[in-house]
């Protein structure tokens, strides 16, 4: 089989026992790779109504089709749990070293289910399985476990693992690789912690076969050139290169895209040179002292920054990404490009995902500025609008949970019901806190926030981000826009079981990924093929959420999200998107019950590769032999 | 009519003036830009143009919006997400 080891690792921390399964070439060619493969095996492994952090839940790990290849931005991996945080399904993505070392390591995927009765890391080491003990690892920040882990075991090792947020078994912790990428959203870092599992580290020399190495190089070719000087991407790639996604900062705050102050703000209410001074041009300026970016990216968007404020002296932070910016500075109205930096360096640090944390610490300023919370409740901490002192503060109690940071594991929602109020100030999907694209400024996202089975993702499909730049008689017309939001699936589904980071989506040349894809495993697709491809992901992540008993009625977004009620300045004055004509006329492209939710088998049966559904879903009708 | 111009367009339009800018009457968000472009001597491919959209008096705005006199213009690189 090209582009695979064929070989899957089933892993019980309990009683430290693995079994190493065949990877069916029939699944590999259906769901190829990534979040698709992954809920394909979650879906077996998984006994529906399982607590997300009981021992029996299970954490997967999984390579996208390109990792182990040469292909270009080909290094994403995609983790696959219940998120504790709502009891469906998750999945988050993250980039790095990992996904090309577990490949290298023998496995395409790794399945984790029980608990270790104390802490320990896996170890997968060119085909061999260990079990190590991580008690002097527990507790340490993710730097220096990774620094730790390679003077242990040697250079050529990956470590995916939690901070001391995932050991808190937080709902928004996350799971970081080379110190700074992360699976961050869902909580998955809190999932890996309830297992005692601190990492897993992967080393090998294992190659897959690869079924025409001329075609990625091919591919590889025409995504340079693709930037090259007169070329559609000349532009787009050039900001990517010099300054990352930080670049859209100021203006997506200027144009009212990014949310401000807890999704209550206007652009007015902070001061414009706020929003310039967490923008690319403008950080670089003042903080970056080198570049940085994942394995095998030729275009490498990150940045090494620098960052001093109180006894913070960094020398060695990252760049924060757009999402980043937008969390923990337009939302806490910070215009402190130091304390941004440390903030986002030490979501990194103790493993946290930096959307929920900027968003649980914007709700909070929201409830101690409307009193729900006093500032005694707060350990003292007077918790204004763009205090750089207080959000630091805040950021340390969190971090080292202690006095508020406890409930403020569970990120706003959670810890709203923890304490029996504030939950009238929290802004999520299910739970979920939202990315920094509003649904106000762009109502295709707000299908996408609400109905999607991971919730409150930008980057899942449907007619996405740069949709927000219709004429507001397109943007804030509910008819009809099944077909597009259908039809948009595949762009962020494909990329994602590609295991290309998303940025491809509009960084390489189309077709590239579906090039990259045939060069390493000969599977080539048609149109047709691809968008039963997209439809059958969304269903298999779907499907887990309905065998879980969850339905329509169940999928809810906060009103604020989309502007309900209105705001009653800025831009986006008087607007209220009509979330549930959006869902309505998905799921009625989809041709899918309209009140449940639910999927028709001549619909499975259409896309293919659902079979595996029909005992659950279709028990009195015949099955396929 | 005076039309105030800024720009935020990355390698786009780099270093074009930002600021006041004499335009004729009732002329549109795309003729501005473009008088702005001669003005200063450079060229705007049109698919660099598909990597841009306005903000008319902080609003987001259309290349064929009329503008009128003392109206201010944000020249932006498109959101694409990130």
């Amino acid at each position: 089989m090209y582009g695979y080891n064929g070989k899957v690792l089933l892993v019980n921390l309990t009683d430290k026992s693995y079994e190493i399964e065949d990877l069916p070439e029939e699944w590999a060619k259906m769901y190829l790779g990534g979040s698709t493969l992954g809920a394909r095996y979650l879906y077996r492994l998984m006994a529906p109504k399982t607590p997300a952090l009981a021992p029996e839940a299970v954490l997967g790990m999984v390579c996208g089709v390109t990792n182990g290849s040469k292909a270009f931005m080909g290094t994403r991996i995609a983790v696959v749990c219940k998120s504790p945080v709502n009891d469906l399904w998750n999945d988050s993505s993250c980039g790095g070293s990992f996904g090309p070392h577990l490949r290298a390591s023998g496995f395409d995927a790794v399945f984790i289910t029980g608990k270790s009765e104390k802490p320990c890391y896996l170890f997968l080491d060119d085909g061999k399985v260990e079990f190590r003990d991580a008690s002097h690892l527990w507790g340490k920040v993710t730097s220096w476990v990774d620094d730790t882990l390679h003077e242990e075991l040697g250079n050529d090792i990956s470590v995916f693992q939690i901070g001391p947020g995932g050991e808190h078994q937080s709902w928004m912790a996350a799971i970081i690789c080379d110190k700074h990428r992360a699976a961050g959203r869902g909580g998955c870092g809190g999932v890996m912690g309830s297992k005692n599992l601190k990492a897993v580290v992967a080393r090998g020399s294992h190659k897959i076969e690869i079924f025409d190495n001329k075609e990625i190089m091919d591919a590889n070719k025409k995504c340079v050139a693709y930037g090259n000087k007169g070329e559609k991407g000349e532009h787009i790639m050039h900001q990517f290169r010099t300054t990352g996604t930080s670049e859209e900062y100021g203006i997506c705050v200027l144009a009212a895209d990014a949310p401000l102050k807890n999704w209550a703000g206007a652009p007015e209410d902070m001061p414009e040179e706020y929003a310039w001074a967490l923008s690319g041009p403008e950080m670089d300026a003042k903080h970056r002292v080198g570049q940085t970016g994942c394995v095998g990216c030729h275009i490498r968007c990150g940045a090494v920054y620098k960052a001093h404020y109180k006894n913070y002296d960094l020398d060695h932070a990252t760049r924060p990404e757009y999402e980043s910016l937008g969390a923990l500075g337009s939302m806490l109205l910070n215009g402190n490009s130091d304390v941004t930096i440390i903030c986002n360096h030490l979501c990194n640090e103790y493993g946290y995902d930096t959307i929920s944390c900027g968003d649980t610490l914007s709700w909070l300023m929201e409830c101690y500025e409307k009193g729900v919370f006093t500032q005694e409740e707060l350990d003292g901490i007077d918790f204004k609008w763009g205090d750089p002192d207080a959000i630091l503060a805040m950021m340390e109690k969190l971090c080292a949970c202690e006095g508020i940071g406890v409930p403020l594991q569970l990120a706003s929602r959670g810890c709203a019901r923890a304490l029996g109020k504030g939950e009238e100030c929290c802004v999520t999907a299910n739970g979920i806190e939202l990315p920094m694209h509003g649904g106000r400024f762009n109502p295709a996202l707000v299908r996408t926030f609400q109905y999607d089975p991971t919730p409150g993702r930008h980057i899942k499909g449907g007619r996405g981000v740069p949709f927000s730049h219709n004429p507001d008689e397109v943007k804030y017309n509910y008819e009809n826009t099944g077909k597009d939001d259908v039809a948009g699936l595949l762009e962020w589904e494909w990329s994602d079981l590609c295991g290309v980071c998303s940025f491809g989506n509009f960084l390489l040349p189309p077709g590239a990924m579906q090039q990259m894809v045939y060069g390493v495993t000969g599977f080539k697709f048609t149109p047709e093929e691809l968008h039963k491809l997209s439809l059958r992901s969304f269903t298999m992540r779907h499907a887990f959420n309905l065998r879980e008993g969850y339905r329509r009625k169940d999928f809810v977004i906060d009103g604020r999200a989309y502007g309900n009620p209105p705001m009653e300045k800025g831009p986006l004055k008087g607007i209220t998107v009509d979330n549930e004509k959006l869902g309505d006329n998905f799921y009625g492209e989809l041709g899918w019950d309209l009140e449940t939710s639910e999927f028709p088998k001549e619909f499975c049966e259409e896309q293919g590769g659902l079979e595996y559904l029909y005992p659950d879903f279709f028990p009195d009708e015949a099955c396929p032999a | 009519m005076n039309i105030n111009i800024r720009f935020r367009t990355g390698e786009i339009l780099k270093g074009i003036r930002a600021g006041e800018y004499s335009v004729p009457d009732g002329c549109t968000v795309r003729e501005a830009l473009d008088a702005a472009i001669e003005e200063n001597s450079m060229e705007l491919a049109d698919h660099d143009r598909e990597y841009l959209f306005v903000l008319v008096n902080n609003r987001l705005g259309e290349w064929e919006n009329t503008l009128k006199d003392g109206d201010k213009l944000w020249i932006l690189f498109k959101i694409l997400g990130g």
